[in-house]
């Protein structure tokens, strides 16, 4: 029998058959629009986080203190295992592929504007070199400049919301830190959440690396550096470059492998590692959505064994005109084929619909054709497995006992 | 017919029905084993950490100059302030009969020293005698801090043990420099059994304070506290007392805006609430997810009965000619349906609960929910009969004439 016979038959038995085809097929279609607008909204997450990594700039380096263990209640509260100095600095100036490396002070103090004080956030950066690093745009004003002293940038939120919305603090305002006073140069723009390793810059304050010295003194040791973020030379392998960066500082720190007391991050590192985590969350929800494909490979199956029960004698007539038990095979695995590629078909357009749906919600919802793709495609072999064993009863079927079936 | 007829009817044509009937069941199996284990584990989990909290004591609350927003939405790191907290508060708060005990904290991250390490860590400068109150300490060696004392420190086993280095050990009266003041250490913490609150415990570094108060002159306004956590006296109210809270604080600060409060007010309560409905919704949307198959376990039901229906047509018809009105055709084709789901029902549920305690040797608790295993069986039941009613109701009314007369 030709492929176009073959198919003509098949549909035209599911047919006869309508509604209990019909329920099968739904059965399938709920299964794969589950698991293709779980695993879409998945990738589409991905994406999204990467595209805010994207604002980094991928040839960025950070090297901060490492903190130890990791715990519910979030890094922050873990005591970091060593500390940088400028002496590291020193040595991974040595490394011809580093461009710039900019020192970083952080942490938190009192910040006064008007009659309302606050703790928040201080990072104490080198304009010249930060500003090179960082991508960041000003909304007002300027950023601050290698011979300024005591003055500050401010996030978004920090002008807009902290002290309150009838008090925004606009340039040239006052910020009173640690007793002394601050004139605002320049506000940053709202990054949309964007993300430093450092935390969102909409709520950061930025002043000269010299003040955040003298500010935090009493908690730095002498020439300690809270992290160093680092250009690299477009064009360089940052793999090899994060590997010398370890050399170095392992030889500074003296430390061993298994005994380093700080971290190296690039936003390669970074990526990766979110991506795995939420590639783990879209993993399992995609496995535990694929519960139902199971289940739905076994209705398939129970539904096939019941075709061919029902048509035994046609069987016989079939095979008593010439029909070869190849045949006969073909004819059930199509069928069983076409209800999982319909099923997938509809499955996916209606997955790709929730995923449109859910993109209402403000959701991420950019489509994946190649998942939507892949689960029609996976929908037809769940179908051709689970026929398998039908079509082979099927086809093993005696003619002439099949003959004498009634 | 009575229900004892039915129920042997509808059972004998189970065991005849052979390979379908089975791949049906299977299918209920799998989903409501993939449910149950889901759902089992998730209430495990959530069990074992509403232990952990009540291991608190319900009675504590703390006052952070953080938004109440920022609190109970960020698990990681710190929130940003919003404000501070002063003694004036303090004063006001005290005016509250039902506050037992009322203790100021200072949190700040600070340099630690110890021989030639230094290390960056979270220090709390504490009330001594209201604070063991609060939260539950337990001294391993050498003892806590008293009222009086000065310049000394009680750590946590893991700074002890691990922060400076496994060879550097720092032991009781072994000296710390604190953002460069000298301490003496006088007592280490121990690890108490690795729950949620000992985590916090083994990295404390305690200090008394005032000396807080000192070191950390620079980052503290005048009359600045940190947090102030409150221990409510027994019987109260603690709904009741976090209101006046709310009340005496807004005066104090002038609030007349409740969106616009500087200061956050967080009870052991709404922590343990939080954190039980974060868990609850995530076992929640796992279940829904897995509870798809279940769906799709309906609909090869519902097409198993449709099955059953055609084939015997015939049989129906003879039924209806000896006698069965349209009532007892449908009760036999429902208990069919009903008992292909609680068959899969009671299978399933005994995989799910297995499956759960498998994974229990990986590190997740276990503990047998009854309530869960009953919904499984009960669920799966309904789901037999919803999906068997349409080809029940069709089987039963079929014209007598045409089902005999069916071949």
């Amino acid at each position: 029998m030709r492929l176009p016979d073959i198919a003509a038959y098949s549909f035209n038995s599911l047919r006869k058959r309508e509604i209990r085809a019909w329920l099968t097929i739904i059965g399938i279609v709920i299964g794969i629009a589950a698991v293709v607008s779980l695993l879409t909204i998945g990738g589409a997450f991905n994406k999204e986080v990467n595209s805010q990594l994207d604002k980094l700039g991928s040839n960025i380096i950070f090297v901060a203190p490492i903190s130890a263990g990791s715990s519910p209640l979030g890094s922050s509260f873990q005591p970091s295992s060593g500390k940088l100095y400028q002496k590291d600095v020193e040595r991974l100036k040595k490394i011809p592929e580093i461009l710039d490396i900019a020192r970083l002070l952080r942490g938190s103090a009192s910040v006064q504007f008007r009659d309302k004080e606050i703790t928040m956030q201080l990072q104490g950066v080198e304009p010249g070199v930060f500003e090179v690093i960082t991508s960041f745009d000003i909304e007002n004003g300027r950023f601050l400049l290698d011979t300024d002293r005591r003055v500050a940038v401010i996030g978004s939120k920090i002008a807009n919301d902290t002290f309150g919305a009838e008090n925004k603090v606009n340039v040239n305002n006052y910020l009173i830190i640690n007793r002394l006073k601050y004139r605002v140069v320049g506000v940053l723009n709202e990054s949309g959440g964007g993300i430093t390793p450092a935390g969102s810059l909409d709520s950061m304050v930025l002043i000269p690396f010299e003040d955040a010295r003298e500010i935090f003194s009493e908690k730095l040791a002498k020439d300690e550096i809270h992290a160093l973020a680092m250009r690299i030379a477009d064009g360089s392998d940052m793999q090899s470059v994060v590997d010398k960066i370890k050399l170095e500082m392992d030889a500074s720190h003296r430390v061993k492998e298994d005994e380093r007391d700080y971290t190296v991050q690039s936003p390669e590192t970074l990526r990766e590692r979110i991506g795995t985590v939420l590639g783990l969350v879209t993993a399992f929800l995609g496995v535990v959505a694929s519960i139902s494909l199971i289940v739905g490979a076994l209705s398939i199956a129970s539904s096939m064994f019941t075709s061919v029960a029902e048509r035994t004698h046609e069987i016989g007539v079939l095979r008593a005109v010439g029909a070869n038990a190849d045949a006969i095979m073909k004819i059930f695995l199509f069928e069983a084929a076409a209800v999982g590629g319909i099923g997938g078909l509809m499955g996916a357009l209606l997955g790709v619909g929730v995923v449109l749906l859910a993109g209402q919600f403000g959701v991420p919802s950019e489509l994946d054709f190649p998942i939507a793709a892949f689960g029609v495609a996976f929908a037809t072999i769940i179908g051709i497995l689970s026929g398998y064993f039908p079509a082979k009863q099927a086809s093993d079927i005696s003619p002439v006992e099949a003959l004498r079936y009634e | 017919m009575e229900l004892k007829d039915i129920a042997t009817y509808s059972l004998h044509n189970l065991r005849y029905k052979k390979m379908r009937s089975w791949l049906t069941i299977l299918g209920i199996v799998i989903g409501i084993a993939a449910v149950v284990s889901l759902i089992t584990l998730g209430e495990s989990l959530n069990a074992t950490v509403q232990e952990q909290f009540s291991e608190f004591g319900y009675d504590t609350i703390y006052i952070m100059p953080i938004a109440e927003s920022d609190l109970t939405s960020s698990f990681s790191g710190m929130p940003p302030s919003v404000g501070k907290l002063y003694e004036n508060d303090v004063q006001r708060l005290k005016r509250i009969p039902e506050i037992g005990t009322i203790g100021r904290l200072i949190e700040e991250r600070g340099s630690v020293s110890f021989k030639d390490k230094d290390i960056t860590s979270v220090i709390d400068a504490i009330e001594p005698g209201i604070y063991e109150d609060m939260t539950a300490i337990e001294i391993a060696e050498g003892r806590f801090i008293e009222e009086g004392d000065r310049k000394v420190v009680v750590i946590g086993q893991k700074i002890s043990e691990e922060s400076f280095g496994v060879k550097n050990r720092v032991n009781v009266n072994s000296y710390l420099y604190i953002n460069n003041e000298k301490f003496r250490v006088i007592g280490i913490l121990s690890s108490a059994g690795g729950g949620l609150a000992a985590q916090g415990m083994d990295i404390a570094i305690l200090i008394p304070f005032k000396d807080g108060q000192e070191i950390f002159k620079s980052s503290l306004a005048k009359n600045e506290v940190g947090w102030i956590s409150i221990k409510v006296r027994e019987g109260a109210d603690i709904d009741d007392v976090e209101a006046r809270i709310r009340f005496e604080m807004d005066s104090s600060h002038k609030i007349t805006d409740p969106d616009k409060r500087d200061y956050g007010v967080l009870s052991s309560k709404t922590m343990q609430e939080t954190v039980g409905g974060i868990l609850s919704l995530v076992t929640l949307f796992l279940g829904a997810v897995a509870s798809i198959s279940l769906i799709v376990g309906g609909l090869s039901i519902a097409n198993n009965m449709l099955t059953n229906v055609i084939q015997r047509t015939h049989e129906i018809g003879v039924l209806k000619a000896v006698g069965a009105n349209d009532d007892t055709i449908m009760r036999i084709f429902l208990f069919e349906s009903a008992a292909v789901g609680g068959i899969g029902g009671v299978v399933g549920t005994l995989v799910g609960l297995f499956a759960a305690y498998l994974v229990s040797f990986a590190g997740i608790p276990f503990a047998f929910q009854p309530l869960v295993a009953f919904l499984g069986v009960a669920f799966a039941m309904l789901i037999g009969l919803v999906s068997g009613y349409l080809p029940a109701k069709r089987a039963a009314s079929l014209n007598p004439v045409d089902a005999l007369r069916y071949e």
